[in-house]
């Protein structure tokens, strides 16, 4: 393969992995942010409920984000190594949403999150629920700034070229134009949709996994952690019924605009089709799932077990989707790196196909084989359920559990004086397995 | 804001980076290395290799923005610096993007399992790319010098600095000393990066972009300035606390 070929594998494999946690960062997080928000304001048993489920989707959250970031860092730095040509005509128009997103939203949100982790028993629970919203807040907006990037790509507007041919460089001329740009707006909610329903069916799909093994049959959750899974379980289907129907209005509402159509790839119709008929198919589901909520039939009716398999099984299938959607913008605006303007070829940096080869092998394989055992961990805690939360855990109970002695532990208080809204008694030591 | 503006805040951004990143680099760095009660070096026991990374643990999502924003600036301000030490730099970026990819998944995989096999493992990946992302990030800077020399000799210092970095904030943090390490090794931490700035400026400011875009996306930039510096002087006072059982042993 050409160097150019190698640059753009390299970057929509490394795009696919960041985009597959970006899905579900933006998908969770208005949940957790409403479990935190509902812990923070009950009493009693209920605030019991809601403080395990933050934790516990908190932390599935968190361990989502980091690959996330990781991801998004190799991906980021691309550009230059790769593409440089797209920086010189179009850094302008293109680097500056990008600049945004990296200075104001992201920059916001990850120093959020870190205040949100770190600050668990040292802020007050509402000022602690506040900021999980900030970070979801940020989150979008950094997403957003994204799309407007990478509407510009598939729909350039609001610039001129300017200088002679041959050095031509993109000026922005109309910043309303850029941001308002229908391939940064709608396609952007149809994204939302996407993360919304991925947020969706991995709520859905874990909560069914413990309903089963609880048996449920009741009209009462036996206990906090069944009653837990109910609230999962029914937090997953409204957030994904609200992201089907954002991916299905503004999934065509994108028709409007894209006028060039998607290029003669066959491949392209055929991801097209598939994704088009999986949204249906999920469409029909949201038709039904609400009204098995009533009376929480879900719950208590004949032949549940079997769907809660159903649901555990179906759990990837909105992240196969959002990939095939991705690679239909993609590849459905190839060859041109901006629609019309600039072509990729015209971009790609003058490195060696071997030397792109051997980034390609190195970072692709690099951030792969780490997204494959952050999915498994992610597994692992999704089965684990509330058992060992280590995110607002207290600190001399995760010390024990690594096996502290007395003088370390002396320093993280004494075993039962109850640090910040700890868990109480905290479990028996786990020992060094 | 103009193209000298810019780059003063991209200096800053760096800055930023090496000092709050550069404690967990350097607590990465020396994870497995103790020193016994008879003064002999020993491998740190697993509760000890938690509080060290309690200790820092903070500093990781506030650190780590300040190269991304960075990376940010130079690609909305600055793209065409960026493709020319890009160009020349190749392979020691690749390394450094690969190495703090790999010390981000091994902070925050490490203790999300029990067992001493998925532990120790993460903990060697932990170490050296702790090492690689401090030496890589040295390297880069020598590559702006222009000379394979000043890359190599950066390079090195950077490994040794961040390692008596991470040391000082440790001990600062568990009030074994005072801040004043922290501050020479904060110091000692930034010099380079703000020499180098000084070196590259005229090619730096040569890569910028035009003017009205500098200036949109200043207005930008100073509008959310000051919401940026409240949350971050809120996450340094997290550190600023001696470590004790109101902190969350997260990592």
């Amino acid at each position: 393969m050409e160097a150019t070929e190698l640059a753009r594998l390299q970057f929509a494999l490394l795009a696919a992995v960041h985009f597959l946690f970006v899905l579900l960062t933006l998908g969770l997080g208005p949940v957790v942010a409403i479990f935190n928000t509902r812990w923070a304001r009950a009493t009693g048993d209920r605030a019991v409920v809601f403080e395990r489920a933050t934790r516990f989707w908190g932390q599935i959250y968190l361990v989502n984000y980091a690959l996330g970031i990781a991801a998004g860092i190799v991906l980021e730095l691309q550009f230059g190594l790769h593409f440089p040509g797209l920086l010189d005509v179009a850094g302008e128009v293109f680097g500056a949403p990008l600049a945004v997103e990296t200075l104001v939203a992201f920059f916001l949100e990850s120093t959020l999150l870190g205040l949100w982790v770190f600050g668990w028993h040292l802020f007050r629970r509402g000022l602690h629920a506040a900021i999980f919203w900030a970070v979801v807040v940020t989150g979008y907006a950094s997403a957003f700034a994204v799309m407007v990037a990478n509407g510009f790509l598939r729909n350039p507007l609001g610039y001129v070229l300017e200088g002679p041919a041959g050095a031509q460089v993109a000026r922005i001329t109309d910043v309303g134009a850029l941001v308002t740009n229908p391939a940064a707006l709608l396609s952007g909610l149809h994204v939302v949709g996407a993360c919304l329903m991925a947020g969706g069916f991995v709520l859905v799909g874990v909560a069914a996994w413990h309903l089963r093994r609880f048996g449920g049959g009741q009209r009462q959750p036996t206990g906090p952690d069944e009653d837990l899974w109910r609230h999962s379980m029914r937090a997953g289907i409204w957030t994904g019924v609200a992201g089907v129907l954002l991916v299905q209005a503004f999934g065509y509402a994108q028709f409007g605009y894209i006028e060039g159509g998607f290029g003669q790839d066959t491949a392209v119709g055929v991801l097209l089709e598939v994704m088009m008929r999986s949204a249906d198919l999920v469409f029909l589901g949201a038709l039904v799932l609400p009204f098995l909520l009533i009376g929480g039939a879900l719950f208590r009716m004949r032949g549940r077990r079997g769907l809660y398999v159903v649901l555990t099984v179906l759990l990837p299938l909105p992240f196969v989707v959002a990939l095939a959607g991705w690679l239909v913008r993609e590849l459905g605006r190839q060859p041109w790196v901006v629609q019309g303007v600039l072509r990729v070829d015209e971009v790609t940096s003058d490195q060696s196909a071997r030397a792109v080869l051997a980034s390609l092998v190195l970072l692709v394989g690099l951030m792969v084989t780490l997204a494959v055992l952050d999915w498994w961990v992610l597994g692992r805690l999704a089965r684990a359920g509330t058992d060992r939360l280590v995110l607002g855990a207290a600190a001399a109970d995760v010390l024990r559990d690594d096996g502290a002695g007395d003088e370390v532990l002396l320093r993280f208080g004494a075993p039962d004086d109850g640090a910040g809204g700890a868990s109480g008694g905290g479990p028996a030591p786990e020992g060094a397995r | 804001m103009n193209a000298a503006a810019w780059a003063v805040l991209l200096t800053v951004l760096l800055v930023g980076w090496v000092v709050l990143d550069g404690a967990v680099q350097g607590a990465g760095a020396t994870l497995l290395q103790d020193r016994g009660p008879d003064g002999k070096d020993k491998r740190r026991e697993p509760a000890q290799r938690r509080v060290v990374l309690g200790a820092v643990g903070p500093l990781l999502l506030p650190g780590e923005v300040w190269l991304v924003a960075a990376l940010g600036v130079l690609i909305g301000v600055f793209p065409h610096a960026e493709a020319d030490l890009l160009a020349v730099g190749y392979p020691v970026a690749i390394v450094l993007v690969a190495s703090w990819a790999l010390r981000d998944a091994g902070i925050w995989l490490r203790s999300r399992r029990p067992g001493n096999v998925w532990r120790d493992v993460w903990d060697v990946v932990l170490v050296v790319a702790s090492i690689a992302l401090a030496g890589s990030w040295g390297a880069l800077l020598g590559v702006a010098w222009g000379s394979g020399l000043v890359a190599l000799a950066l390079g090195v210092a950077a490994v040794v600095v961040t390692r008596l970095h991470g040391d000082a904030v440790v001990a600062w943090r568990l009030r074994r000393t005072g801040p004043l390490p922290v501050v020479v090794t904060s110091v000692m931490i930034a010099a380079p990066v703000v020499g180098t700035a000084i070196a590259a400026w005229p090619r730096l400011v040569g890569g910028a972009v035009s003017e009205e875009t500098m200036a949109g996306l200043g207005i930008v930039a100073l509008v959310v300035l000051p919401l940026i510096l409240a949350l971050q002087v809120a996450a340094w006072w997290l550190v600023s606390r001696p470590l004790d059982r109101r902190d969350t042993l997260f990592f």
